[in-house]
């Protein structure tokens, strides 16, 4: 039986996704002798004509190009994977989504005309069928191997979905809400990291995205009663997975449900 | 004789980009790089950020340098604040960037640049002919993530401990 092919791309992103896969330091090679690196232009200049049987897809659709690119990808590839918090939810840079994009153009660049990009930064799944989304700012290394092992052993990925709090509960890492009032975006957050800010002594800015089924409305309300500074539940969950559904209902929920703008 | 070598996108390289090469009687005639990046806003969306949380954003510039993106926007902060840091934390952003150093400079030499010198496609085809070679190189990146986990919590996009934190007592 031949290997199956994996592909890597990259849209509107950091890299910092695609660097994870390359920080595999342990386990690259055997990762490159278990699968063909088809396509990965971070890695390796050969290129394999397509079909590939897993697409790992970094980065949002945030130019009329990308937008193009991602439809052609999807043709290519049997499953496609959506890799880190830019393509599962837009990213970082779907903060322009919240205001309009020519208003930011100018104050970066001295010809914005010559820019060709779209008002919004989008995930993946809002452009074409997504099988399986890794969620993470950056991806945990370990979790992309996870889903690469099942995939070629036939079975589900181990993917857990609660929220950061249990972790740190499994951690012994004391709250730092109840014992600091630091504010913690971990009771609404998917786990993947292992807690690793709240082990620090810091509070949980959402880098995992939401956790499926959480109480995205009363965290946000609890948050909001632990402030200290105006705005700073809303800039917690208008970050990184900003422009994810639940996140964007949640603030929503506390500045009213009208505004778009967070209350600066 | 060759006239144009064309490279749609560049591999192997941080971020993207094309290359475009035009010959004339086998001298080079023209050469445009196209960097085709997309633009992120970076500077525009940080506009109405509190200082706290500039160094986390700034750090999503670059997942593959992020620590100089972090350090660059926390020492702009700490100018504008009039803010001095202890002998302490400023060793602690060394060893930081050190870590960084470690780990990039082995991605770029052996993953990205090596190949090309030794005409190979990758580091790893490179590794079915020098295997050790690769391992060492491996094992050297490795070290640098290594301590960029030990000093920023993690290896990619390391986040904000104690050698940024001011920004967490600090109040507005
Ligand atoms: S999800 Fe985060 S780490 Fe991954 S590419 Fe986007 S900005 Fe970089
Ligand atoms: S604790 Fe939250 S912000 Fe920190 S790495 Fe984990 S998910 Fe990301």
């Amino acid at each position: 039986m031949s290997k199956p092919k994996v592909a890597v791309y990259k849209f509107s992103s950091c890299d910092g996704c695609q660097l994870s896969i390359l920080n595999l330091e342990d386990e690259l090679l055997d990762l490159a002798g278990a699968v063909e690196i088809a396509f990965f232009l971070e890695a390796t200049r050969r290129v394999l004509p397509g079909p590939y049987d897993i697409g790992l897809v970094e980065g949002s659709i945030s130019t009329p190009h990308e937008a193009e690119r991602i439809q052609e990808i999807r043709h290519q590839v049997r499953f496609l994977i959506a890799l880190g918090t830019c393509a599962t939810s837009g990213g970082i840079q779907a903060l322009r989504n919240f205001t309009q994009v020519d208003d930011l153009a100018v104050i970066v660049y001295e010809h914005p005309d010559y820019l060709h990009v779209l008002d919004t930064s989008t995930p993946i799944s809002q452009h074409v069928k997504v099988d399986l989304e890794l969620w993470g700012c950056p991806v945990n290394k370990y979790q992309v191997l996870e889903c690469v092992a099942a995939l070629l052993q036939n079975r589900t990925p181990y993917l857990p979905t609660h929220s950061v709090c249990l972790d740190c509960k499994r951690r012994g890492t004391v709250c730092v809400m109840v014992a600091n009032g630091t504010l913690c975006l971990g009771p609404a957050t998917r786990t993947g990291c292992g807690a690793l800010c709240p082990a620090s002594g810091r509070g949980c800015y959402g880098c995992f995205g939401p956790a499926p089924g959480a109480e995205y409305a009363t965290t946000a309300h609890l948050l909001q009663s632990k402030e200290h500074y105006p705005g700073e539940a809303v800039h917690l969950m208008r970050n990184f997975a900003g422009y994810a559904p639940q996140f964007r209902e949640a603030v929503d929920a506390l500045v009213g449900g009208s505004e778009n703008e967070p209350a600066l | 004789m060759r006239q144009n070598i064309e490279v749609d996108a560049l591999a192997r390289v941080e971020g993207e980009g094309a290359l475009y090469i035009r010959l004339k009687d086998g001298e080079i005639n023209d050469i445009q790089v196209n960097i085709y990046e997309p633009p992120r806003f970076f500077e525009g969306f940080l506009q109405g950020r509190y200082y706290q949380e500039v160094p986390d954003i700034t750090a999503r510039i670059c997942g593959i340098c992020p620590v100089a993106y972090q350090m660059s926007s926390v020492q702009a902060l700490e100018a504008a604040l009039n803010i001095t840091i202890s002998p302490e934390v400023r060793a602690l952003r060394r060893l930081l960037y050190c870590a960084e150093y470690i780990e990039s400079h082995a991605l770029h030499i052996y993953m990205l640049q090596a190949p090309d010198l030794l005409g190979h496609d990758s580091a790893l085809s490179l590794a079915k002919v020098a295997p050790d070679v690769v391992r060492q190189a491996l094992r050297l990146k490795k070290i640098g993530n290594s301590l960029l986990r030990v000093v920023g919590g993690r290896s990619v996009l390391p986040w904000i401990t104690q050698t940024f934190r001011w920004t967490m007592s600090l109040s507005p």
